[in-house]
């Protein structure tokens, strides 16, 4: 297990390692061009961004070649938010967690030792 | 909404918002490092910072679930809504540092990779049933702590509107619902972790009655989202759906409407009334519950505005939303379900208007 764990370490490493390299040439030359509300933004802007720039580097990458091919950003393609269908989700999430959490603590509290 | 990204546009509620959000936390610390030190005055400064800041974090936590179904409940929580990102990126920054304090406190002094040991420290002698029975003493509570951090992570790094752009509304709605799934698995952390040592009957109270409190108002907010959504279209005629009285409209506020299983907003502004999509560019605010502010259709969330002639943000904004030809007849508002192509303007129905429908001929089941 602590070889699996350690293996799994090594890669999450890795993967946030390639984000930080990712994330200064975003911020050096891709940005404006994924987003073009992100030309001229400060440098606060730019902190408060990088951790997920980081940690989302592979769907901005992917952002970033789709338009160097000649699309557009996310913003004008994406289509509006089907409300009904998010209530839905909710709606669900809600119900599951009413029925499980419950369950969960109340396991942990009439098994616990003495 | 802005043409630019600017880190945080400050205004005067947020001063208020965030001064407020302060204060709550530096006396949530205060008050659970004060109860701790006076019940155990050998307690180690690790000790406290782990306690308070957890604590502290959990009743933001429940504080950040009751305000949606608040706001939905009664719209005068809605400023709370205004700038819940502060909360929750304050919140995950407390969790942060109660997992750092904890990871360095219970698991960096041997040789294991801390990380390593989180997840393993009971591999050697944890066993799920022991002699036919139930063990649940050690059990791994960790890992239920660290997959909920993960989570608040990824939701606190991507509350920048930047994100919600970018990943897009839908993609971005579904990640931060993932506070459910972080609010379940810390609840499963605290009930195998703190509560296995703390006998105390005042823990797992407090714990049921925050669950209780949060559960109970969700239910609430989506039994009255549930008696929206059933609401019928009286009947159609000549293409256009009947949505009400112009009467139960009021000047300069909006109205939500169900109109062929879809929910639109209709306003009533300088004697003329208008018919939109409900839903906010933004984050899919309710738009029919906002008003209309120097012209514009205000969403009560955040702000955004549109016009409600051509649904379009004024310049140099660039969001758009939908607008629908409405007729009035009679006293009634007719509202065409199809909506109009993109930037049509259009000119809304004086509430005298005399265009006449054909008598009524098919009344929706």
């Amino acid at each position: 297990v602590i070889i699996a764990m350690d293996i799994l370490l090594y890669l999450a490493a890795g993967y946030l390692l390639a984000g930080a390299l990712f994330a200064v040439l975003f911020h050096a030359r891709g940005v404006h061009r994924v987003d073009p509300a992100a030309a001229g933004a400060g440098a606060w802007f730019r902190v408060l961004i990088t951790p997920g720039v980081v940690a989302l580097w592979p769907l901005l990458a992917f952002r970033w070649r789709r338009h160097t091919q000649g699309g557009v950003f996310a913003g004008e393609t994406e289509r509006p938010l089907s409300a009904r269908g998010l209530r839905r989700m909710h709606g669900l999430l809600i119900q599951l967690l009413a029925v499980l959490a419950p369950l969960a603590v109340a396991a942990a509290l009439l098994w616990r030792p003495d | 909404m802005s043409v630019s990204y600017t880190g945080i546009s400050w205004n005067r509620q947020k001063r208020v918002y965030d001064g407020a959000l302060l204060a709550l936390v530096l006396a949530g610390l205060a008050l659970f490092m004060g109860l701790t030190l006076a019940t155990n005055p050998h307690v180690t400064v690790e000790t406290l910072v782990i306690r308070g800041t957890s604590i502290t974090a959990l009743l933001l936590l429940h504080v950040i679930l009751c305000i949606g179904p608040l706001a939905r409940l009664d719209a005068r929580f809605l400023p709370l809504l205004y700038n819940r990102r502060h909360l929750g990126v304050t919140m995950f920054l407390l969790a942060l540092v109660h997992g750092v304090f904890a990871l360095v406190q219970f698991h960096a002094l041997g040789d294991t990779n801390p990380l390593v040991s989180a997840f393993t420290a009971y591999r050697s002698d944890y066993r799920l049933f022991v002699d036919g029975r139930v063990n649940i003493a050690h059990f791994p509570f960790e890992p239920f702590g660290i997959a909920a951090l993960l989570i608040l992570f990824h939701m606190a790094a991507t509350s920048h509107d930047f994100w919600l752009k970018n990943l897009g509304a839908a993609c971005w709605k579904l990640l931060h619902l993932g506070v459910y799934l972080a609010y379940g698995l810390i609840l499963a952390h605290v009930a195998f972790g703190a509560l296995q040592s703390e006998r105390s009957p005042l823990y797992p109270a407090a714990l049921a009655v925050g669950f209780l409190v949060v559960i109970s108002l969700h239910l609430a907010a989506l039994r009255k989202e549930a008696a929206l959504d059933r609401g019928r279209t009286r009947a159609m005629s000549d293409g256009f759906a009947d949505a009400c009285s112009v009467d139960e409209l009021c000047e300069g506020r909006g109205r939500v409407v169900m109109v062929v299983g879809r929910r639109l907003a209709l306003w009533r502004h300088q004697g003329r009334v208008y018919a939109t999509s409900n839903v906010c560019r933004h984050q899919g605010g309710p738009l029919g519950e906002g008003r209309i502010v120097d012209g514009c259709i205000t969403c009560p969330w955040h702000g955004w505005n549109y016009r409600p002639g051509d649904g379009c943000s004024p310049p140099p904004f660039q969001e758009i939303i939908e607008t629908h030809d409405v007729r009035i007849l009679n006293g009634r508002v007719w509202v065409k379900p199809r909506a109009n192509t993109l930037r049509t303007a259009c000119a809304g129905a004086p509430v005298s208007d005399p265009a006449r429908i054909p008598a009524v001929h098919e009344a929706l089941q």
